[in-house]
């Protein structure tokens, strides 16, 4: 009876939370924030529907429990991707290595250079097994989603402009556009 | 539920009564005020003139007469800063500074505002209804005298809003009647303009309007907790105000609909009904979704006694993206009305400039549109919210980016249900915003707290 | 044959994502990124994964989730020990910790209402075991609650960031019935196209 459980349909739910060295915080959250947008670095990721970093100045501190134990500056990174999780690590530490390696050099523990095989381990070390998973649309990938985006706007497009055309012109612009 | 005491007297009148509908002409000016001490002076003089929502006992006032304040005004009259701040964080800011939020942008940008507007100088807004001219004239002139003498007050803006011809728009369509059914004050309507619940629909909690009073959310609260108010005595009865005034392209409406219905085939007039989801004389599609019918009053009771889930599901009658629908999806978002019932709103508001002669299509370069009033507690939570998620977006109703098609913009197109459905292109801006102001609707206390210079 | 306006005054006006309420960090376009992190009584040690696992057998409970469809994706994990890395030694957590995250559109603050008034009792499952929760109603203090246990992102990034969930579901349930014509529109007389399109566009007019 598994307690947790990473995956629903074919996508695949990632955590992991990484010690952050000391005094490093603020070079880490300068780096993130300059990490542009559109495109992002991880778009290099082509397996990834979502991802995000998050830094977590004091993980365990709680305004609603204070005297609880605290163990200073983690980073949170998470992703919601599609298929096994080696074929996304491999994305993550070899494809986007080159962007994402001044980020996780900050952590402790982390492997010099922060990138490959050594790297898949460090992250695989600190994941945190996903309790309940919920995706809207667990069956489709990436792709399978970007295409159908595409084909929507297409189709209403052309639905648009098709309007008052007579049924021969209709079916041969269909067939020349689709 | 629990009776609701309304000292009505102490209400400002346009809040809970529609004085448009039998007020034909609304001026609105914008006053700013040079010092403290001179500002004071003359509201103290206007206390006497606001028109209250104390019912009358005798023949309605020839006009009416009500005040509303920006955040500048407050520190203009001499409020203190600290008590400024106990005001909400977007009336403080002012409404250019929610611009990009509300899709004021491009043309309707701040930086093209007309003048006055969405500077700060604008303190207080003076809102005059007279029966006909000549009330108006009297009223005006009264108004403009005492600034004269009082000195250091200017009118920085004004509008002079006039009905006509059946209370309609200048789109052609009868507008203003579907209003909130509001505990203590509209209960009879609440069939189709309260909330929705299991058991029947039921009014809307006072305090979703009118500060100092519960709200939606005090009812699930063990302790009863008021929603958050401008300090005592400001916040008591009090409201926030919106204010925009919306230029209407009306010749480009009109051509734009005409030229999409060649491939409609019902023709150009349903199509513009379909765009708005009621008929120009005001009856709505879901209810009658084929043809107007012949008499309809929109003052009758009833005629907004209805809902989407149950009578038009699908959108066949109503599209679901047509503009009536979006701005009051009513029981059509689910939940018994739960993603819907804290972002309603009171609407007031004038149509201003001549309307276009009937089927012209030409523009003839007369400046016309909205002056666009609402009341409710929370401008954040009610107004932009309604801005930002149900009119310059789709998502809520299952239409991804698609924008209200009446006000417009070129992203997203608009889907006309039927079978076959009917599409619009994404087409030009019908209006653009000239300038507008969040404000405070002081109770008569808090008023007169102002005039004294002890509101702290 | 177009019906497109050809006027368009003063240029096409920026698009603007429906994101508000949050800062900018946690979003990307119309895709939102909330964080969470509470503390968990030790009890909620115990019901946390029973719950979690009833959920997962039950192939309706997220049914209202799945209404309230304006999110792509949202987990809940325990955190219960942080492993060894470098000179820090392993560290088991005295109380154990429990993440949120979300993916959604729309305002923060409609989000969150939702939650309150539509999954009232569902939040209590999630959080009646953390310390400092208030029952989801009244929405203030839940929406105090989060806030206070929030972390904003570093950096977010959404794949197909233009794109709400419930567009993409529209596009993930139109894209076969298109493909369906396609393939069929070749052999198909004109009278025969022009009816399977008119009968596609009737049939997804609310994925379009």
């Amino acid at each position: 009876m598994p307690l947790t459980s990473n995956t629903e349909g074919q996508m695949y739910a990632l955590t992991v939370l990484a010690p952050i060295a000391p005094g490093e915080v603020d070079a880490l959250e300068q780096t993130l924030a300059n990490l542009p947008h559109d495109p992002s670095p991880l778009s290099g990721l082509g397996l990834a529907h979502f991802a995000r970093w998050v830094i977590i100045p004091d993980f365990g501190k709680d305004p609603s429990r204070p005297q609880a134990e605290h163990f200073g500056p983690y980073l949170l990174f998470s992703a919601t991707f599609d298929g096994d999780l080696e074929p996304f690590l491999e994305q993550l530490c070899v494809t986007v290595a080159d962007d994402a390696e001044p980020i996780w050099s900050r952590c402790i523990g982390v492997p010099i250079p922060a990138r490959g095989a050594p790297l898949k381990a460090y992250l695989r070390r600190n994941q945190v097994q996903t309790g309940l998973f919920f995706a809207a649309y667990p069956q489709a990938t990436v792709e399978e989603v970007t295409v159908a985006l595409a084909l929507r706007k297409q189709t209403i497009d052309f639905a648009i402009r098709s309007q008052g055309m007579d049924a021969a012109t209709l079916r041969q612009t269909f067939l020349d556009e689709f | 539920m629990a009776a609701v005491d309304i000292d009505r007297a102490d209400i400002q009148g346009d809040i809970l009564e529609a004085y448009g509908n039998r007020y034909g002409h609304t001026s609105y000016l914008f006053i700013s005020i040079g010092d403290p001490a001179s500002g004071r002076a003359w509201l103290s003089e206007q206390l006497p003139k606001v028109t209250t929502a104390a019912r009358w006992t005798g023949p309605r006032p020839r006009s009416t007469f009500n005040l509303a304040v920006t955040s500048p005004g407050l520190g203009a009259l001499g409020v203190s800063a600290a008590t400024i701040e106990s005001f909400s964080d977007e009336f403080q800011q002012g409404m250019k500074a929610s611009a990009a939020d509300l899709g004021d942008v491009g043309k309707s940008a701040p930086d093209h505002w007309e003048t006055g507007l969405g500077t700060g100088q604008a303190h207080m807004l003076v809102t005059i209804n007279a029966l006909d001219d000549g009330p108006l004239q009297e009223a005006l002139d009264g108004l403009r005298g005492g600034l004269a003498d009082c000195g250091q007050l200017d009118v920085v803006h004004e509008v002079h809003a006039r009905m006509f011809g059946g209370a309609r728009e200048h789109f052609g369509f009868a507008d203003g009647f579907s209003q909130p059914a509001i505990e203590g004050v509209s209960e009879d309507a609440a069939i189709g303009e309260g909330v929705p619940e299991p058991g029947g629909w039921r009014p809307l909690a006072l305090g979703e309007f009118i500060l100092g009073h519960e709200d939606e959310e005090s009812r699930t609260d063990r302790h009863r907790r008021l929603p958050t108010a401008p300090n005592d005595p400001l916040g008591r009865n009090g409201t926030y105000m919106v204010w925009r005034k919306v230029r209407q392209h009306v010749a480009l409406f009109r051509r734009t609909v005409r030229e999409a219905s060649r491939h409609y085939s019902e023709g150009d007039a349903k199509l513009m009904a379909k765009v708005v989801g009621r008929w120009p004389n005001g009856a709505p599609l879901a209810t009658s979704p084929d043809v107007p019918p012949a008499h309809f009053d929109p003052r009758s009771p009833g005629t907004n006694a209805f809902g989407y889930v149950n009578e038009d599901p699908n959108g066949f009658g109503c599209p679901l993206g047509a503009h009536v629908r979006r701005s009051n999806p009513r029981d059509s978002l689910g939940f018994n009305g739960k993603l819907a019932f804290r972002h309603r709103i009171i609407r007031r508001g004038m149509p201003y400039g001549p309307p276009l002669k009937d089927g012209t299509v030409e523009d003839d370069g007369e400046d016309r549109g909205l002056v666009f009033v609402c009341f409710n507690a929370s401008i954040s939570r009610q107004f932009e919210s309604i801005q930002r998620q149900w009119l310059n977006d789709g998502n809520v109703f299952h239409l991804g980016d698609d924008r209200d098609y009446l006000l417009g913009g070129t992203a997203g197109k608009m889907t006309i249900q039927g079978r076959p459905p009917f599409m619009l292109a994404p087409q030009a801006q019908f209006v653009t915003m000239r300038g507008g102001e969040y404000l405070f609707v002081p109770s008569l206390t808090a008023l007169a707290a102002i005039a004294d210079g002890v509101a702290g | 044959m177009a019906t497109t306006s050809s006027e368009v005054r003063g240029g096409a006006p920026s698009y603007a994502s429906a994101a508000s309420g949050t800062s900018t960090r946690n979003v990307d376009g119309q895709a939102v990124a909330l964080t969470v992190f509470s503390t968990v009584r030790s009890w909620g040690l115990l019901e946390l994964p029973l719950f979690f696992l009833v959920i997962r057998r039950g192939r309706h409970s997220l049914d209202t989730l799945k209404r309230l469809s304006f999110i792509h994706a949202a987990r809940w994990s325990i955190v219960r020990r942080l492993p060894a890395n470098g000179e820090r030694g392993e560290l088991r957590l005295r109380y154990p910790h429990l993440y949120f995250e979300s993916n959604f559109n729309g305002g923060w603050e409609e989000y969150i209402d939702a939650f309150s008034y539509a999954l009232t009792l569902g939040m209590w499952a999630f959080w009646g075991s953390s310390y400092g929760f208030p029952w989801a109603l009244p929405p203030s203090p839940f929406k105090d609650y989060i806030r206070a246990h929030e972390y904003e992102a570093g950096h977010y990034y959404s794949a197909y960031p233009d794109a709400t969930a419930t567009t993409v579901l529209s596009a993930l349930d139109l894209a076969p019935k298109v493909n369906g014509l396609r393939q069929c529109a070749a052999s198909m007389s004109d009278e025969e196209f022009a009816t399977a399109w008119r009968d596609l566009l009737t049939e997804s007019q609310t994925c379009l």
